[in-house]
C-alpha cells in the first residue's frame, strides 16, 4: 500500500513529508470554481488537497462507506477504472463521508478490498457538497480547473436495492472521463446512483483553526 | 398432531412494542429499538449475514432514511409472498411500525431517554438446536472470488455413517453468512457428485445441475439469511442411508473481496423411524421456450390429488426471468384456496414457506401454478443483454418453473398411491424435457443418450435403441451409450450384439464400473463363469459400493464352487442392499459349504421369512435333520420344513423333497415313516435315472432300516 500514500496521483509522485500540514496549501489553479481550497486527512492521517495536487486533465472522487455493501461490491470495478484511467492522467481519490470513520479504519478497508488509491476523510461533507454526492457509491469528475463536470453513478449495474444486473450495460463515469480526455461534450449527471444515503450521516461540525478531528486548512 | 413440527427454535425473546401518544416525538429508545430488535437485528448485528448492524442507536441513526426507504418498498425485511397466505414465521412490518420509522427519520432520528430502551435481544451462541449428534465440514474451504456475478457452488460433504440414520433436524451454518445468499441440502445416495467434484480443481463444482442428488425424502432442507432451523421433529425424520454423501448447494454473491467459506452441517438423529412421511409434489414445466424479448411468457400447470392430504409447505423455484408467481388449489366443491402469490419474484431472496396451519385438501382437488417470465431487456434481472431465447434447464442461464408442494397424506397407507400417480405424470414431463434438449441440440450425443436412457426406463425399448444408436453415431467412443444400448438390447433378446457393445463400453472407458458389471451379467448368463467373475471383480474394485457387481461376483463364485471367496462380496452386497434374497441364499450356501451350517441356517430362515423359497427350505430342513452335532439338530423344525417342501414339490424336485423328508423323519425317530419316504424317493430317482441321487438314497435307506438317523459329515462345524 505504500504506493498509495499519495493517493492515485497520475504522476506517481510521492509527497516528501506526508505528515506535515505544510504539504497541504492549495495552489492557485486549484481554486477556480471553488470558494475555498481545503485539505482533508487521508488514510495515513496526512492532510491532502486533491485539487491542489491535481496536475493532469481530471480528478475523480468516488464516495464510499466502509459498511456499504454496494460500494464494497464496486471494489473490483474501481480497481479496473483506476488501472486503466490513471495512466491517462486522471487522479483518483476515494472519499469517506462517515464522520465516525478513523484513518485507521479507512486504511484497513482499503487494504481489505485491495483498493488501489488513497482515501480522504470528509466528516464535514465539504467534498460531498462540492461533488453533489447523494449516496455511496457515487462518482464525481472535475476538470483541471476544478470545475465539477459529472456527478452520478459509476455505471448502471444496480437498478435498485437488491436489484443488480449481471453486468453493467452503461458506464457513465468511464464515458465522462473518455469524453473529457477527448474534449467532447458529455452529460453532467446520470440516473440516480443506488446505494447508502449520505444524508443519513450527519456531518461533523467544522472546527475552524484545527486540523483534528475535523481537518480544514483554510487558505 | 400435524402442527407439532412447525416450531422454529426461539432465538430471541422480545417485549411488545408500546404505542405512543400522537404528539410526542418518536425516539429510538422509546419506539424504534423494539421494531428493529423484532424484525432486523437477527441479521443486522455484528458477524451476521447483513452487511451492517442496526443493533444500537448510532448504527440505526446513520441508516435512518435508508431504513424508511427499504421497508416502505418492501425490500426489507426480505419476504416475497403477499400477505394473508397464512405462512408461519412471516417477516413483515405492520403499517404502524412503518409509520413510526418514517416519523423517526423525519423528526431527526432522535435517541430519546436511553433508559427507556427495551433490553436488547439475547441470541443463542453456537448451535441453536444444541450440540448436534454429528457435525460435518468440508475437507478444505471454498474461496469465492471478489468480483463477478453470483456463483453456485455445490460442495460434496462426506458422511461417516456405517448404518442408516433417521435425521430429525438439521442446522446449517453457511460458514460465511455475508456472502452466502442461500444454501440447500441434498442427498447424493450413489455418491455421483464426487466425480464432478474431482473434475474441478477447487472444492466442489459449479452450476445449478446437481445430477442425481435429491432433496431428503419429502423434505426441503435449506438456509436463508434470518432463517433459524426447524426444531427437532422425530415424527417426520428422514432416512439418511449409510454410504450416501450430502451435497450442499450454496448461492453466493461476491462482496468485492475474496471470501473463504467453510460451512458446517449439524445433524440430529432420532432412534425410531418416522411416523409421518410427507411427499414433495412438483408442478410446473420443463419444456419452456421463451423467445428473446418476450416480456410476458406464461407457464401454467396443474395436478389433481388422488388422495386426501394436508399441505405443509411450499417452495417456488425459478431463475432470474420469473416476475410473478401464483399457486392455487381448486377443491372438488368449487372452493378456491390461494397457496402462494408473489408479485415481484427475486431469485436472491427465494425461500421455502411453511403454513402456520396445514391446509387440508380432499382427493380430487386440483393444484395449479401460474408463473410469468420476462425475457425482455426491460427486466434488469435478465442475465443476458441483449436478451436471447431461453429454454428449460438447470444452468443459471436456463429457466425453471417449478412449484414444489409438500403434502402429508391423511392416511399414511395411501402414500404409495400418491407416489405412483404423481411419478407417472412427472416422468412424462421429464421425457418431454429430454426431447426438448434433443431438438435444441440435435448434434449432442449426450442429449440423445439421456433421452435413450429415459425411454429405456419407461419401457420403450425400440425408441430407446434408436436414440442410443444416434448417440453412438455422434460419439462412437461414448462408453455409457454403449453400455445402455447393450442393456436395452439384452431386454429385447439381442444378446450377441449387446455383448459387443459391453466390450466396446469397457474398451472406451476401462474405468466404467457399470460396463464391467453389464459384461459380467451377459457372460454369466452364457455360462462363462470365470470371465464373468473377473468382470464383476473389476467393477467392484472400481466402485466398492456397486451392489450389483458385488452380488454378481459372489453369485458367480458360488456357481464355481469357490465358497470361501464368495463370502466377502456376498456380505458386501447385503450391506448395500439388505433386501436381496438371492444374495441371502447364496451367502447361506457359502457358509454351509465352509462348515458354518449353523450360521447358514439364519440366512435361509431370513429368506423364508420373506417368501416361500424351496431351495432355502431344502437347505434348512436338511441341516436341521442331519447336522452331525446333535445340539444343532432340530428334528421337529426339520420335519415342519420338509413337509412344507413336499407340499411345494414339483415332479422334478419330488425325489429330493422326499429324501429330505425321510431324513427329518429319521431324525425324529420315526424310522418306518423314514423308510417309506426314502423308498418312494428312491423309486422316483430311478425313474429319473439320477444315479448320484439313487446311490445316496440307498445308503441312507440302509441306515433308516437299521434305525439309524442320517448324519451328514460334510456339515461338521470347523
Amino acid at each position: 500500500m505504500a504506493a498509495c500514500l499519495g493517493g492515485c496521483r497520475s504522476s506517481g509522485e510521492l509527497p516528501t513529508t506526508p505528515n506535515t500540514p505544510s504539504a497541504a496549501p492549495a495552489s492557485s489553479r486549484a481554486t477556480e470554481g471553488t470558494d475555498v481550497a481545503v485539505a482533508f486527512l487521508d488514510e495515513t492521517g496526512a492532510p491532502r488537497d486533491p485539487f491542489a495536487t491535481m496536475n493532469g486533465p481530471g480528478l475523480v472522487l468516488i464516495f464510499i462507506r466502509n459498511d456499504c455493501p454496494i460500494s464494497n461490491r464496486y471494489a473490483p470495478t474501481i480497481q479496473e477504472l483506476v488501472r486503466s484511467l490513471r495512466p491517462r492522467g486522471i487522479d483518483f481519490w476515494l472519499v469517506d463521508p462517515d464522520p465516525r470513520s478513523s484513518c485507521e479504519e479507512v486504511r484497513a478497508h482499503l487494504q481489505e478490498y485491495a483498493l488501489p488509491c488513497g482515501a480522504l476523510l470528509d466528516p464535514t461533507h465539504r467534498l460531498v457538497a462540492r461533488a453533489d454526492a447523494q449516496v455511496t457509491p457515487q462518482a464525481a469528475l472535475f476538470d483541471r480547473t476544478g470545475r465539477l463536470r459529472y456527478s452520478g453513478r459509476i455505471d448502471d449495474r444496480f437498478v435498485d436495492f437488491g436489484v443488480a444486473r449481471a453486468k453493467a450495460t452503461t458506464h457513465e463515469l468511464r464515458d465522462a472521463v473518455e469524453a473529457l480526455l477527448e474534449g467532447r461534450d458529455f452529460p453532467s449527471s446520470s440516473a440516480p446512483a443506488i446505494g447508502c444515503l449520505i444524508a443519513d450521516l450527519a456531518p461533523a461540525a467544522p472546527v475552524p483553526g484545527t486540523s483534528s478531528p475535523s481537518p480544514e486548512a483554510r487558505e | 398432531m400435524i402442527t407439532l413440527c412447525l416450531a422454529t427454535v426461539a432465538v430471541v425473546a422480545l417485549p411488545m412494542v408500546g404505542s405512543r401518544a400522537g404528539g410526542e416525538a418518536v425516539t429510538y429508545a422509546g419506539d424504534v429499538a423494539a421494531i428493529l430488535d423484532r424484525h432486523c437485528v437477527l441479521c443486522h448485528r455484528p458477524e451476521q449475514s447483513a452487511p451492517f448492524s442496526l443493533a444500537d442507536f448510532e448504527s440505526a441513526k446513520t441508516r435512518a432514511r435508508q431504513i424508511v426507504k427499504v421497508t416502505a418498498s418492501g425490500f426489507m425485511p426480505p419476504w416475497l409472498p403477499e400477505p394473508g397466505l397464512g405462512f408461519a414465521h412471516e417477516r413483515r412490518l405492520t403499517t404502524a411500525e412503518l409509520e413510526t420509522l418514517k416519523r423517526w427519520a423525519e423528526e431527526g432520528a432522535l435517541e430519546g431517554d436511553p433508559t427507556l430502551r427495551p433490553a436488547p435481544p439475547v441470541f443463542a451462541l453456537g448451535w441453536h438446536l444444541g450440540e448436534p449428534d454429528l457435525v460435518l465440514t468440508l475437507d478444505e474451504p471454498y474461496t469465492l472470488a471478489a468480483d463477478g456475478t453470483d456463483v453456485f457452488r455445490n460442495l460434496v460433504v462426506k458422511v461417516p455413517l456405517t448404518e442408516s440414520r433417521f435425521v430429525c433436524a438439521v442446522e446449517l451454518r453457511p460458514g460465511n453468512p455475508k456472502v452466502v445468499h442461500h444454501a440447500v441440502l441434498f442427498v447424493d445416495k450413489n455418491r455421483r457428485a464426487r466425480v464432478k467434484d474431482a473434475a474441478d480443481p477447487e472444492p466442489g463444482f459449479g452450476g445449478m445441475d446437481l445430477g442425481e442428488a435429491q432433496s431428503p425424502d419429502g423434505h426441503f432442507v435449506g438456509w436463508t439469511p434470518g432463517r433459524v432451523p426447524l426444531a427437532r421433529c422425530e415424527e417426520r425424520a428422514w432416512e439418511l442411508p449409510a454410504g450416501a454423501d450430502l451435497l450442499l448447494q450454496l448461492h453466493l454473491l461476491p462482496s468485492g473481496k475474496p471470501e473463504p467459506i467453510s460451512p458446517q452441517i449439524g445433524l440430529y438423529f432420532s432412534k425410531a423411524p418416522p411416523t409421518q412421511r410427507p411427499f414433495l409434489l412438483r408442478i410446473g414445466s420443463q419444456t419452456m421456450e421463451i423467445p428473446a424479448g418476450e416480456a410476458s411468457y406464461v407457464v401454467e400447470d396443474h395436478y389433481t390429488l388422488p388422495i386426501d392430504v394436508d399441505v405443509l409447505g411450499i417452495y417456488p423455484h425459478a431463475h432470474y426471468l420469473a416476475r410473478q408467481m401464483s399457486g392455487e388449489a381448486l377443491l372438488p366443491d368449487g372452493a378456491r384456496q390461494r397457496l402462494l402469490t408473489i408479485r415481484d419474484w427475486d431469485f436472491n431472496w427465494q425461500d421455502e414457506y411453511q403454513y402456520a396451519q396445514p391446509i387440508a385438501l380432499p382427493a380430487g382437488t386440483q393444484l395449479s401454478m401460474r408463473y410469468v417470465f420476462d425475457n425482455s431487456s426491460g427486466n434488469p434481472r435478465n442475465p443476458t443483454s441483449p436478451p436471447v431465447r431461453v429454454t428449460a434447464g438447470a444452468r443459471s442461464t436456463d429457466e425453471m418453473a417449478d412449484l414444489w408442494i409438500q403434502v402429508l397424506p391423511k392416511d399414511a397407507a395411501q402414500r404409495p398411491l400418491l407416489e405412483r400417480d404423481f411419478l407417472r405424470r412427472d416422468y412424462k414431463q421429464h421425457l418431454a424435457s429430454l426431447e426438448l434438449a434433443v431438438r435444441e441440440d440435435p448434434q449432442s450425443a449426450i442429449a440423445h443418450h439421456d433421452l435413450g436412457l429415459a425411454l429405456y426406463l419407461a419401457g420403450q425399448d425400440e425408441p430407446a435403441i434408436a436414440s442410443l444408436r444416434r448417440a453412438l453415431e455422434l460419439d462412437p467412443k461414448m462408453s455409457s451409450a454403449h453400455n445402455n444400448l447393450g442393456i436395452t438390447l439384452v431386454r429385447v433378446g439381442q444378446v450377441d450384439e449387446a455383448l459387443r457393445h459391453f466390450e466396446a463400453a469397457v474398451a472406451c472407458d476401462p474405468q466404467n464400473a457399470n460396463a464391467h458389471n453389464s459384461l459380467g451379467l451377459v457372460l454369466r448368463d452364457r455360462g462363462e463363469l470365470e470371465r464373468a467373475a473377473a468382470s464383476f471383480q473389476r467393477a467392484a474394485e472400481l466402485d466398492p459400493t456397486h451392489a450389483s457387481a458385488q452380488r454378481g461376483l459372489g453369485g458367480a463364485l458360488v456357481q464355481l464352487g469357490r465358497w470361501s471367496a464368495a463370502e466377502k462380496p456376498l456380505r458386501r452386497a447385503l450391506e448395500l442392499e439388505p433386501s436381496w434374497l438371492d444374495v441371502e441364499f447364496d451367502l447361506g450356501l457359502a457358509l454351509e459349504m465352509t462348515h458354518r451350517a449353523g450360521e447358514a441356517c439364519a440366512h435361509f430362515r431370513r429368506v423364508l421369512a420373506q417368501k416361500k423359497d424351496p431351495p432355502s427350505a431344502e437347505r434348512l430342513a436338511w441341516i436341521l435333520a442331519t447336522h452331525p452335532d446333535a445340539a444343532r439338530r432340530d428334528p421337529a423344525d426339520a420335519l415342519r420344513w420338509a413337509r412344507n417342501l413336499s407340499s411345494m414339490a414339483t415332479d422334478e424336485s419330488r425325489a429330493h423333497a422326499l429324501d429330505i423328508l425321510a431324513a427329518a423323519q429319521a431324525a425324529s425317530g420315526r424310522f418306518p415313516a423314514a423308510v417309506a419316504s426314502a423308498e418312494k424317493a428312491l423309486q422316483l430317482a430311478r425313474d429319473r435315472q439320477d444315479a448320484t441321487l439313487v446311490t445316496a438314497i440307498e445308503q441312507r435307506l440302509a441306515a433308516y432300516r437299521a434305525n439309524q438317523p442320517w448324519s451328514d459329515a460334510r456339515l461338521a462345524e470347523r
